[in-house]
């Protein structure tokens, strides 16, 4: 399957029912394969790669869709780069029973004690009460915590993004055993590595999608509404704004396709994390101005704007910091390695 | 070999041979004279080692080279610092894009080995009261006996006063729809009848100039097209210089991107914020340039739409700006001191004068407001404006 065939399958199967509950599109994704799909085919995957990822999550940003592919997409991303172990036993079985296993899409890192347990909490884990199991980083490496681990409390927070489901994991002394490792030292750096590419491109694609959408119904209501006898699509006051944001659009939607087509070189994965970042503000941007060309009625829960700019910000505040990225890439320009 | 392979293969290649062939100095040109006779023997020692027109067909030496390739090959020259090929820049992409595409095989024969030996090209589109409005040109050109008499004024002609033959848009009819009275000629600068102008600019060069032209005869072998076809043709010309130069510029911009690091390297400046802007700013020009490799892509495959150039020259005339003011607000004070000849952006130097030289993405080939319309109206889909326009309304 290429990235078209995802996309195409993606947008065929959520257009099928708009009205459908999160769940039953959960459905839908899993009947399709698509949390799997970065497992290999010996694993039950597809065997499919970064470019597949986005065109997936582009189509439901897009829709705008609740459903938390990207975290599973990650908890199989570490399945398929981990190197063999009785930890990546137990999450290829899960994945490939269609269970949902989820990931942070905050930075954190938690210790690991003495005794072996963790205590600590992450943020910004999607719909963590339909997970089974939770990926997160750890001192010794990515570990794999069973939900249902004595210790281990799941509470949800209510953002301002409506299109989103957000909860905070807690881990009071929580046992990780040697065998929820899913690895460790060079190998650990590798899979969390594959995994930051994954998360910002992800992030990314999910803004691109959701930032055409948002284009794509400002421009409807532009040629809609009427004043001084025309519709306001006519002033050149508007169209200029508007092919100011759908050049940013374009610029950063060629380069993250580039960056998921080529895939992450080396060890570089800064310039992938900049991209991402370069996307996740031309949504934003799009998603700020969508409202204002909207006048009175884009500050209303009227129409859909609001959802677009709440999605915008809270993927802006996912993932690594924007300007870290800057830096880091400013940073091998100035020693000559760019 | 892989395609990875291949592409590293050229690259040690056009690198060992830019050691060897790139001239230096070449900053320190102190006359046009001396600027012409460096320009044009660079390009033809570039078409002999086969990197002049790697966007030619692949009949041509050194043309029919991959995207890929032609990538390798601009990046690579922008890496050695070797002058930019601006003498011939009209000759080696709008001449060979309008001929290709619409000359006949006598006008192909006739015309595109001379611009191999040489032959500089301008354009003659523009005039006083139609630069944004092309259509509105009123250069005339009158069918008399086999020869086009073409009488009226062009402006912003780039490289005219050094040019052997131009790209000559002309009314040959006043109809009510104004672009359909055009016609495209191939005139020949050394006629009888033709003046050149050279227009100072801010930068104190003189890149670009008028021309006047009073009774100047074209012979009909020299037309492109019909009567009729010329607005066409001339968005050909226009595309090209929207989509397919940028594919160089693009890869240009990002392998000049070293002299930003120098810059910020020659005052010392390592701090965060230097850090930061170095960072998006090189993510813009990797942006920038994959949306011109994908324009390019999508030409290539027959995908191309209406209004896709557009959105390639504007993010680009927007970053470069953008990475003349960066090298400029890090540039060290000499920034402020005169260059003698600048002739284009990235290329001088001198980060005031690359900041001044700038304004060419921005205004000329169609400036950016403009483009913003086509983007608006063909891309987008958002409605054309009222035609009608009148002081009592």
């Amino acid at each position: 399957m290429t990235a078209e065939d995802i996309l195409e399958a993606v947008e065929r199967a959520l257009e099928a029912d708009r009205a459908m509950s999160m769940e039953a599109t959960w459905e839908v994704a899993v009947g399709l394969g698509l949390p799997t799909m970065l497992l290999t085919e010996e694993q039950g995957g597809l065997g499919l790669g970064l470019e597949a990822a986005f065109a997936a999550l582009f189509a439901l940003g897009r829709s705008m869709n609740q459903m938390p592919l990207l975290p599973a997409l990650l908890a199989a991303q570490a399945a398929a780069s981990a190197p063999a172990s009785r930890a990546r036993d137990a999450l290829t079985e899960r994945l490939a029973a269609g269970e949902y296993v989820t990931h942070p899409l905050t930075p954190h890192r938690l210790d690991i004690g003495q005794d072996g347990r963790v205590s600590g909490g992450v943020t910004a884990v999607l719909n963590a009460a339909m997970a089974s199991c939770i990926i997160v980083r750890t001192t010794h490496g990515p570990a794999l915590i069973s939900l249902a681990t004595a210790g281990v409390t799941v509470e949800e927070r209510h953002i301002w993004d409506p299109t989103r489901h957000l909860f905070d994991v807690r881990f009071e002394s929580v046992a990780i055993e040697t065998h929820g490792l899913l690895a460790s030292g060079n190998e650990a750096q590798r899979v969390t590595r594959a995994l930051a590419c994954l998360e910002a491109l992800g992030i990314a694609a999910d803004s691109l999608g959701a930032a055409d959408q948002s284009l794509a119904l400002t421009l409807e209501y532009l040629a809609l509404r009427r004043q001084f006898g025309r519709p306001i699509a006519m002033f050149q006051a508007i169209k200029h704004r508007v092919a100011d944001l759908k050049v940013e659009l374009a610029a950063a939607e060629a380069l993250c396709w580039d960056i998921a087509g080529r895939g992450v070189e080396g060890e570089d994965a800064s310039a992938a994390v900049a991209a991402a970042a370069l996307a996740n503000e031309a949504f934003r941007n799009m998603a700020e101005q969508s409202i204002q060309l909207h006048g009175g009625i884009g500050v209303t829960e009227e129409i859909r704007a609001h959802h677009f700019l709440k999605r915008a910000m809270l993927n802006l505040a996912l993932g690594e910091r924007a300007d870290d990225a800057f830096a880091a890439v400013g940073r091998r320009l100035l020693s000559g390695a760019a | 070999m892989t395609d990875r392979d291949a592409g590293q293969a050229l690259r040690d290649e056009i690198r060992a041979w830019l050691k060897e062939n790139a001239p230096g100095g070449w900053r320190d040109v102190a006359s046009h004279a001396e600027f012409v006779k460096l320009q044009r023997e660079w390009f033809g020692r570039l078409v002999q080692a086969g990197y002049g027109i790697p966007h030619w067909s692949a009949e041509w030496p050194g043309g029919g080279r991959t995207l890929a390739e032609q990538k390798v090959i601009y990046e690579e020259l922008a890496r050695s610092d070797a002058p930019r090929l601006l003498l011939t820049f009209v000759a080696s992409y709008h001449t060979y894009a309008t001929l290709a595409e619409h000359g006949s095989d006598e006008q192909k024969a006739r015309f595109l080995p001379g611009i191999l030996a040489g032959d500089i090209w301008c354009q003659g589109f523009s005039e006083p009261n139609a630069g944004s409005d092309l259509a509105a040109i009123r250069t005339k050109a009158v069918l008399r006996n086999g020869v086009y008499i073409v009488d009226g004024q062009k402006i912003w002609s780039t490289m005219a006063q050094h040019a052997d033959r131009c790209l000559l848009l002309a009314r040959v009819a006043e109809s009510d729809v104004k672009q359909a009275g055009l016609v495209f000629l191939l005139l020949d600068m050394r006629a009888a009848g033709v003046t050149v102008k050279p227009i100072r600019q801010i930068t104190g060069d003189e890149e670009f100039a008028e021309i006047f032209l009073d009774g100047v005869e074209v012979p009909l072998a020299d037309r492109v097209g019909e009567e009729g076809e010329g607005w066409r043709i001339a968005q050909t010309t226009l595309a090209s210089e929207r989509g397919l130069t940028l594919l160089e510029l693009s890869n240009r911009m990002h392998g000049t991107l070293w002299r930003l690091a120098e810059a910020a390297r020659s005052v010392r400046r390592d701090d965060r914020h230097t850090l930061f802007e170095l960072g998006r700013l090189a993510t813009r020009v990797a942006a920038t340039k994959a949306l011109a490799d994908q324009f390019l892509e999508r030409r290539i495959a027959g995908r191309e739409q209406v209004g896709d150039a557009s959105l390639v020259k504007n993010a680009y005339s927007t970053t470069l700006r953008a990475w003349a003011d960066l090298g400029l607000r890090l540039a060290p004070f000499e920034a402020q001191y005169r260059a003698p000849i600048v002739f284009g952006e990235l290329n001088s130097g001198n980060w005031m004068a690359d900041f001044m030289a700038s304004y060419a993405w921005s205004i000329a080939g169609g400036s950016e407001e403009i483009q913003r319309n086509i983007i608006a109206e063909r891309v987008l889909g958002m409605p054309r404006e009222p035609k009608a326009w009148s002081l009592q309304s």
